[in-house]
């Protein structure tokens, strides 16, 4: 069964422990998170004025159409919350209610005590386990997308050129210990594009050093890393990154090459 | 319920009973010179202008300047205001790949909303892989990923022969959702551009061949007459 999430967001923050009186909800120890379980629906309200509501086994049409018991319990809740003195309009916090994005919802600076690294073995297993259950395509597409979001992260707008995007790529994965990595920039050799061609050469890979060759290259999380900075800072969607060196492949170094397609 | 997908395409989505079903995948192939480029992005054009969805133009074979150029020559539509608020874009794969391809879908479809996708043509996809057995698992693969995505998507296919009864099948026409055959038959003393859907999965679409045209609106189906 799906589970489906919605975050509505009251829009200003709140004192979540004058709201830990309330009959159905609880304050987990240790956070500032207000857990209220309804049945099988659970909702999550945050200091920040954001909450989250999720529910098992319920069509996306069934929310849409009010019918799902989420929304009858946000409303109670949110009136329970304007009881206990929080100003505001049940009726617009749940008009802003939207399916939650998940690959922007999950900020790491939650966590206040645990280092923010997690182990080789869990990344690789992350990486690899799901081709025992899923298509090769699927997990590649899956990686692809992850490391996009990070790369297109990367691009925020400060930097000035396509060097110093380059230079925020190799210290990102340096810092992540996802790789050691050096980049250089040359002409396009088939001179179809005016821009420059970037190639990185990374080793170490954290997703493919010392794995067998399997006749094709595998850090597709670097490949959308570096796809989505250059695409995101070019704001073009032309871009092409191909992995010509892995581990995969029988190499012992990794090697992305970044061209602009012509248009 | 599922929503429906209409082309826009005059007398062509009566044939499908409004359109096609969103989010499946459609095969639409024909010999050399029978419409199969106008058809497909008459979808896009008509997605973009009337029906307010975003498109998505793979070109594998020709560049997008040489497509655009083609395509002015014979019809009028204002494919420059689409292409310049966004609604219409025309990309390509520089010696095909892959991962490119499917790098590029993912990100028009995931980041910048895109509803309608056209890929031209498959040809060009088989050519470029190795061997049938790798060319069916990535056609596999990219179509079940397509699937999950919030788009439909036409992909266009050269047919060697050009007759009805001669019409061989291939692989893609099997596991596609629906496939429309266009045709240009020789009548009498002269050839007819003709069409027909010969699948459409969840459809009770219309099983004869009719007629069609291609005006400098586009391509006319005439419903009423039948070949």
């Amino acid at each position: 069964m799906d589970t489906l999430a919605y975050t509505y967001d009251i829009g200003k923050p709140l004192n979540i422990k004058k709201l830990a009186g309330l009959k159905y909800a609880e304050l987990p120890q240790g956070t500032e998170v207000l857990k209220a379980q309804f049945g099988e629906v659970t909702i999550l309200v945050f200091p920040s004025g954001e909450m989250r509501a999720f529910s098992k086994g319920k069509t996306f049409e069934d929310l849409e159409r009010g019918l799902m018991p989420a929304s009858v319990r946000i409303i109670q809740l949110l009136e329970d919350i304007k009881k206990s003195g929080v100003k505001l309009d049940p009726t617009k916090v749940i008009e802003s209610g939207k399916r939650i994005q998940w690959s922007s919802a999950a900020p790491a600076g939650v966590r206040k005590t645990m280092e923010s690294t997690v182990g080789l073995d869990i990344l690789r297993q992350m990486t690899y386990a799901p081709l025992d259950i899923m298509s090769e395509f699927q997990v590649e597409r899956m990686l692809v997308q992850a490391g996009e979001n990070i790369g297109r992260s990367l691009a925020d707008g400060s930097l000035k050129s396509a060097d110093k995007l380059s230079e925020a790529i190799v210290a990102y994965l340096k810092a992540n210990k996802l790789c050691v990595s050096s980049f250089k920039k040359r002409k396009d050799p088939s001179k179809n594009s005016s821009y420059d061609q970037f190639v990185f050469t990374m080793s170490e890979s954290a997703f493919a050093a010392g794995i067998p060759p399997v006749g094709k290259p595998m850090c597709h999380f670097i490949r959308g890393l570096i796809r989505g900075a250059f695409a995101k800072f070019l704001e073009l969607e032309n871009v092409s990154v191909k992995e010509t060196q892995c581990w995969g492949l029988g190499d012992t170094e990794c090697e992305f090459v970044m061209t602009v397609l012509p248009k | 319920m599922i929503g429906k997908v209409p082309t826009g395409i005059d007398g062509f989505d009566d044939m499908v009973k409004g359109g096609f079903l969103e989010k499946r995948h459609i095969l639409l192939t024909g010999g050399p010179g029978t419409g199969k480029t106008t058809f497909a992005m008459q979808f896009l054009y008509n997605g973009a202008k009337t029906f307010k969805e975003k498109g998505l133009y793979i070109s594998l074979e020709e560049t997008p300047e040489k497509l655009l150029s083609n395509l002015k020559q014979s019809l009028k539509w204002d494919l420059d205001k689409h292409i310049k608020d966004g609604s219409l874009v025309i990309a390509t794969v520089d010696k095909f790949d892959w991962s490119n391809l499917s790098d590029i879908l993912q990100s028009y479809i995931t980041r910048h909303g895109v509803k309608r996708v056209v890929i031209d043509p498959l040809t060009i996809m088989r050519m470029n892989t190795k061997d049938e057995f790798e060319f069916r698992r990535n056609l596999i693969g990219l179509l079940a990923f397509l699937e999950n995505l919030d788009c439909t998507v036409l992909i266009t296919a050269e047919l060697p022969t050009v007759t009805r009864e001669a019409t061989t099948y291939s692989l893609e026409e099997f596991i596609v959702d629906g496939v429309v055959v266009l045709y240009n038959l020789p009548i009498k003393n002269e050839r007819r551009f003709a069409l027909e859907v010969l699948k459409m999965r969840g459809v009770n679409h219309s099983k004869s061949m009719y007629p069609f045209k291609i005006t400098d609106k586009g391509i006319v189906v005439y419903p009423e007459e039948i070949i």
